[in-house]
C-alpha cells in the first residue's frame, strides 16, 4: 500500500489535509480514517444530480450505518479487498480494521477521475434490487421495464455526450478560427477593392488580367505536372525494384532447375519434410517432456517448505534403502534369469522374438535404403545414356535414307572385319606351327650336340666343335672390324684432302695481299719515325708558345691596368682643371672688382653681400688681430696676478679649515661634556679666536 | 674620290667596360657599342692608317648631350683642333642618336689632312652613354703620304748605317 500516495493526494486540494505517512499508519484513529473515507467519497460524488450521502460527520452516525454506507460505496466502485467479499468488508469496517481502512483510502485516491465517473454513472445505472415478491405486481414490472429502458437511453446519451465533450474543447478553437477567417476575409476584400481600383487605372487592364489569369493557371498546371512527374518517377523506381526482385527469383528458379529439376526439388522437399516430421514428432516432444519434468521437479522442490538437516539425512537413508532394494531385486531377477529358464521361457522367447523382429526391421530398412540408392543411380545412368544416344545420332531414330546408308556402311565394315579376323586366325595358326617347329629343332639340336660332344670326348678332343664355332665367330667379327676400320680410314683421308685443298685456296687468295702488306709495313715504319720527330718538334714549340702566351697575357694585364690608371688619371685631371678654372674665375672677378666698372660683377657683389674677397679677408685679418691683441693683454693680466692669487687661495683654505674645527668643537661642547681645556694649553701657536 | 675609311684604330679611350670595348665602335654595325662610365667629359681618339682629308664624319650614339670633334694634323695624337661642336637634346625614349657633319671643300679652316681624330663627349643625359658606331669618310692625301714614306725609308737607311758602322767598329 502506498501511503505516500495517500498523504500526497490528501495534502492537495480539495482535501487539504496534511497527514504524513507515519501519522496515517500509526496515529490517526480509525474513526478519523472512516471520516476521511467519507470525505473522499463525498468529493467523488460531487457533480452528480443528487447531493452526496457521504457528506456526513461520522460522529453523528451509527457505526453500523457507517459500515453499511462505506461498504455499499465500495461495492459500487467494485472494490476488491484482499480476498474478502462485501459482507466481510462491512464487518471489518465495523471492527475498524486499520489496514482495511487504509487500503480503502489508497484505492479511492489512486484513480480519482475514474471513481468520479463511476459514481456519476452508478447513480443512474444502478440496477434496482426488487425482491421477487414485489415483482409479480404489474405496476412494479412496468416500472422496472421503464427503468431499464431509461437506463439504456441514458447509456446512449451518455456515450454521445462523452464523445461530444471530447471534441467539445475544439468548439472554442473552431469559433476562434472562424472569427480569424472572417477578419482575414474582410482584409482580403479590402485589398481586392484597392487593387481593383489600381488596376482599373492601368490601360488595357482587361488584357493584363486575362494574361495574369492564364499565367496563374499555367503555373498551377506546372505544379501539378511536377507532382505527376515525381509520382511517375517513383512508380518507375518501384517497378524497377520489382523487376530486379523478380529477376532474382527467376535466377534462383533457374538455378534450382539446373540442379535436379522439379523432381529433384520435390525429392529434396520430401526429405526435408520427413526430417522435420521426425523432429517434430519425436525429438521436440521428448525434449519438451524432459524440460517439463524438470520444471515440475524444481517446482516441487521450491514449493516444499525448507528442509532441515535431519530431513536431508532421512532422505539419504531412504535413498540408500531404495537403492539396496533395487539391487536385491535386480539380483533376484538375474538369478531367476540364470536358473529358471523354463518359467521365463515364454517371456524370454517373446523377448527374443521381439529382438529378432527388430533386427529384421533394421536390416530391411537398410536394404530399402540401398535399393532406393541403386534405383536412383540406375535412373541417372539411364538418363545419361539417353543423353548420349540423343547426341551423336541427331535424333532418337534414324529416318529412311540415313538409316539405309548407316546399315550399308555397317554391312561393309562387318565384312571387312570378318575377312581380317580370318586372316588373323590363319596367322595365329602359322605362328603356332612355327613355334612348334622351333621347339622340335631345338630339341634335335640339343641331342645332336650331346652326341657330338660324346664323340669328341671319345676321340680325345673335348669341346672341339665349340672351339671351332668360336673361332669362326671370332674370324667373322674380325672381318667386320676390319671393314669398319677401312671405312673410317677412308673417311679420314677424304677429310684431310678437303682441308688441304681449302688451305691452298686460301693461300692463293692471300698471297698478293701479303705482298702489299710487306711493302706498306716498310712505309709505315718510315712514317712513324718521321711522326715521332715532328711530334717532338711540335711539343717543344708548344711549350715555347705557351710560355710566350703567358708572358703576353701578363703584359696585356699590365697594359690594361695602365690604361685604367691613365683613364682615372685623365678624369682626375679633368676635375682638377675644372676646379682650377673656377678658382681662376674667382681671381678674375676679384681683379675686375678692383678695377671696377663691370655691372654684372657689381650685381653679383650685391647678391653675395660684399665687394671683393680682398676686403672680406682684410676685414677678417683685422678682426683676428684685434682679438689676438685683446687675448694677449688678458694673458698678461692673468700672468701677473697668478702668484698672489695662489697665495690668497692657500690662506683662504686655512681659514676655512680653522672655522670648521671651531664649529665641530662647539658642537661637542653643546651636546655633552665640559670644556676640555687640557688639549688647548699645549698648543702655543698664534691663533685667531672668535 | 671620297671613301669610307677602313682600318681605323682606337688609340685612346678614357673609360671602358670590358664587356663593351671601344673596338665595338669600329665594327661597322650599330648592334654593338662602347659604354662610357661615370664622369664627363669622356674622349676617344681614332687613328687613321694614313693622312686623310676628312670629308664626312658620322656618329651613332645614345644619351649623349654634347659632342666635340677635333683633329690633329701631325703624326702623333697631340694638339687637337676642334672642327665640330654640337649639343643634342634628350629624346626621352631609347632611340639612337645620329650625329653627322660634312666638311665642304671650301672650308679652308678645316681642310688640313689629319691622322688622328678626337671625339669628346662633353656631357651626357644620363650617367652612362654609349657609342654604337663611328664612320669617317675622306680622301687620302697623296703628297703627305709619299712624304711620310720617304721619311721612313730615310730613317731606316740611317739606322742601318749606324749599325754597320757599329759593326765595323766592333770588328776592329
Amino acid at each position: 500500500m502506498d501511503l505516500r500516495l495517500v498523504s500526497e493526494r490528501l495534502s492537495q486540494p480539495p482535501f487539504n489535509k496534511t497527514l504524513s505517512v507515519i501519522q496515517l499508519h500509526d496515529e490517526v484513529p480509525p474513526y478519523a480514517l472512516a471520516q476521511l473515507i467519507s470525505d473522499v467519497a463525498a468529493y467523488l460524488e460531487e457533480g452528480g444530480p443528487v447531493p452526496s450521502i457521504h457528506k456526513v460527520d461520522i460522529r453523528n452516525e451509527e457505526p453500523e450505518a457507517t459500515a453499511w454506507r462505506i461498504g455499499e460505496f465500495m461495492r459500487i466502485l467494485k472494490f476488491r479487498g484482499p480476498g474478502l467479499d462485501i459482507n466481510a468488508i462491512r464487518l471489518e469496517i465495523l471492527n475498524a480494521d486499520r489496514a482495511l481502512l487504509l487500503e480503502i483510502l489508497h484505492f479511492l485516491l489512486k484513480d480519482v477521475a475514474l471513481h468520479k465517473k463511476r459514481c456519476y454513472l452508478a447513480t443512474f445505472l444502478e440496477i434496482v434490487d426488487v425482491p421477487s415478491d414485489y415483482m409479480q405486481d404489474d405496476l412494479m414490472l412496468e416500472l422496472c421495464e421503464q427503468v431499464s429502458q431509461l437506463q439504456d437511453q441514458f447509456k446512449e446519451t451518455h456515450k454521445f455526450v462523452e464523445g461530444l465533450r471530447q471534441t467539445g474543447g475544439a468548439t472554442t478553437s473552431v469559433k476562434r478560427e472562424i472569427q480569424q477567417m472572417e477578419e482575414e476575409k474582410q482584409q482580403v476584400l479590402s485589398k481586392i477593392s484597392k487593387i481593383r481600383k489600381k488596376v482599373e487605372q492601368v490601360p488595357n487592364h482587361q488584357v493584363w488580367l486575362e494574361a495574369a489569369k492564364k499565367l496563374r493557371i499555367e503555373q498551377q498546371q506546372e505544379a501539378a505536372l511536377a507532382d505527376r512527374i515525381r509520382e511517375q518517377r517513383n512508380a518507375v523506381q518501384n517497378a524497377e525494384k520489382k523487376y530486379a526482385a523478380s529477376q532474382q527469383q527467376l535466377k534462383e528458379a533457374r538455378s534450382t532447375l539446373t540442379s535436379g529439376g522439379a523432381e529433384g526439388l520435390l525429392a529434396k522437399m520430401q526429405e526435408e519434410c520427413k526430417m522435420n516430421k521426425y523432429l517434430a514428432s519425436d525429438n521436440l516432444p521428448k525434449s519438451i517432456e524432459e524440460t517439463k519434468q524438470r520444471i515440475r521437479d524444481l517446482k516441487r522442490v521450491i514449493s516444499e517448505p525448507p528442509l532441515r538437516e535431519t530431513d536431508f539425512e532421512n532422505m539419504d537413508e531412504e535413498i540408500k534403502e531404495l537403492n539396496a532394494e533395487t539391487a536385491r531385486l535386480a539380483e533376484k531377477k538375474l538369478l531367476k534369469a540364470n536358473d529358471n529358464s523354463s518359467g521365463d521361457d515364454k517371456l524370454a522367447l517373446f523377448r527374443q522374438q521381439a529382438a529378432i523382429i527388430a533386427r529384421k526391421k533394421a536390416g530391411t530398412a537398410q536394404r530399402l535404403n540401398a535399393l532406393t540408392e541403386e534405383v536412383m543411380r540406375l535412373s541417372e545412368e539411364v538418363e545419361s545414356r539417353r543423353e548420349q544416344h540423343r547426341g551423336p545420332g541427331g535424333g532418337k531414330v534414324l529416318t529412311g535414307d540415313d538409316f539405309k546408308k548407316y546399315v550399308s556402311e555397317l554391312r561393309g565394315k562387318s565384312n571387312i572385319y570378318k575377312i581380317k579376323r580370318s586372316e588373323l586366325s590363319e596367322m595365329q595358326a602359322e605362328f603356332g606351327i612355327l613355334q612348334r617347329t622351333e621347339q622340335i629343332l631345338h630339341a634335335r639340336e640339343k641331342s645332336m650336340s650331346s652326341n657330338l660332344s660324346e664323340l669328341e670326348r671319345r676321340s680325345g678332343i673335348p669341346n672341339f666343335h665349340n672351339d671351332r664355332e668360336t673361332l669362326e665367330k671370332v674370324s667373322e667379327r674380325k672381318g667386320e672390324v676390319d671393314q669398319a676400320k677401312g671405312k673410317t680410314l677412308q673417311e679420314i683421308s677424304d677429310i684431310i684432302a678437303s682441308l688441304v685443298s681449302n688451305i691452298n685456296n686460301k693461300k692463293s687468295v692471300l698471297a698478293p695481299v701479303i705482298n702489299e702488306l710487306r711493302k706498306l709495313r716498310v712505309v709505315a715504319s718510315d712514317l712513324e719515325a718521321d711522326y715521332v720527330e715532328r711530334k717532338r718538334h711540335y711539343d717543344a714549340m708548344m711549350v715555347g708558345l705557351d710560355s710566350e702566351a703567358v708572358k703576353l697575357e701578363q703584359e696585356v694585364k699590365g697594359y690594361r691596368q695602365d690604361i685604367a690608371i691613365d683613364q682615372s688619371r685623365y678624369h682626375y685631371l679633368n676635375m682638377a682643371i675644372g676646379l682650377i678654372d673656377i678658382s681662376q674665375e674667382k681671381v678674375l672677378h676679384e681683379m675686375k672688382s678692383y678695377i671696377g666698372g663691370d655691372e654684372a660683377i657689381e650685381a653679383q657683389q650685391k647678391a653675395r653681400g660684399f665687394k671683393t674677397y680682398r676686403d672680406v679677408y682684410n676685414k677678417r685679418i683685422v678682426e683676428q688681430e684685434n682679438m689676438g691683441k685683446s687675448l694677449r693683454e688678458h694673458q698678461k693680466e692673468i700672468k701677473s696676478k697668478h702668484e698672489p692669487n695662489v697665495k690668497q687661495l692657500a690662506y683662504f683654505t686655512g681659514i676655512r679649515k680653522l672655522l670648521q674645527l671651531k664649529v665641530a668643537h662647539n658642537h661637542k661642547v653643546l651636546s655633552g661634556g665640559g670644556l676640555d681645556t687640557t688639549g688647548f694649553s699645549q698648543i702655543t701657536q698664534d691663533r685667531l679666536v672668535l | 674620290m671620297a671613301e669610307n675609311i677602313t682600318n681605323l684604330r682606337i688609340s685612346m679611350v678614357t673609360s671602358g667596360d670590358p664587356r663593351f670595348p671601344a673596338e665595338n665602335m669600329l665594327d661597322g654595325t650599330t648592334k654593338t657599342f662602347w659604354a662610357s662610365t661615370g664622369l664627363f667629359p669622356q674622349e676617344f681618339i681614332v687613328s687613321l692608317p694614313a693622312y686623310y682629308v676628312i670629308k664626312k664624319v658620322s656618329i651613332w650614339s645614345m644619351k649623349v648631350a654634347g659632342w666635340t670633334v677635333s683633329r690633329s694634323t701631325g703624326d702623333a695624337p697631340f694638339d687637337f683642333d676642334e672642327i665640330y661642336r654640337e649639343d643634342i637634346e634628350d629624346a626621352g625614349d631609347q632611340s639612337l642618336q645620329v650625329t653627322s657633319f660634312s666638311i665642304s671643300s671650301s672650308d679652308s679652316k678645316r681642310e688640313y689632312s689629319a691622322k688622328n681624330v678626337k671625339f669628346t663627349i662633353r656631357k651626357g643625359h644620363s650617367d652612362f652613354t654609349a657609342v654604337h658606331r663611328v664612320a669617317i669618310t675622306g680622301e687620302i692625301d697623296a703628297s703627305r703620304e709619299s712624304e711620310r714614306k720617304n721619311k721612313k725609308e730615310r730613317d731606316l737607311a740611317a739606322d742601318e748605317d749606324e749599325l754597320s758602322v757599329g759593326r765595323a767598329v766592333r770588328v776592329h
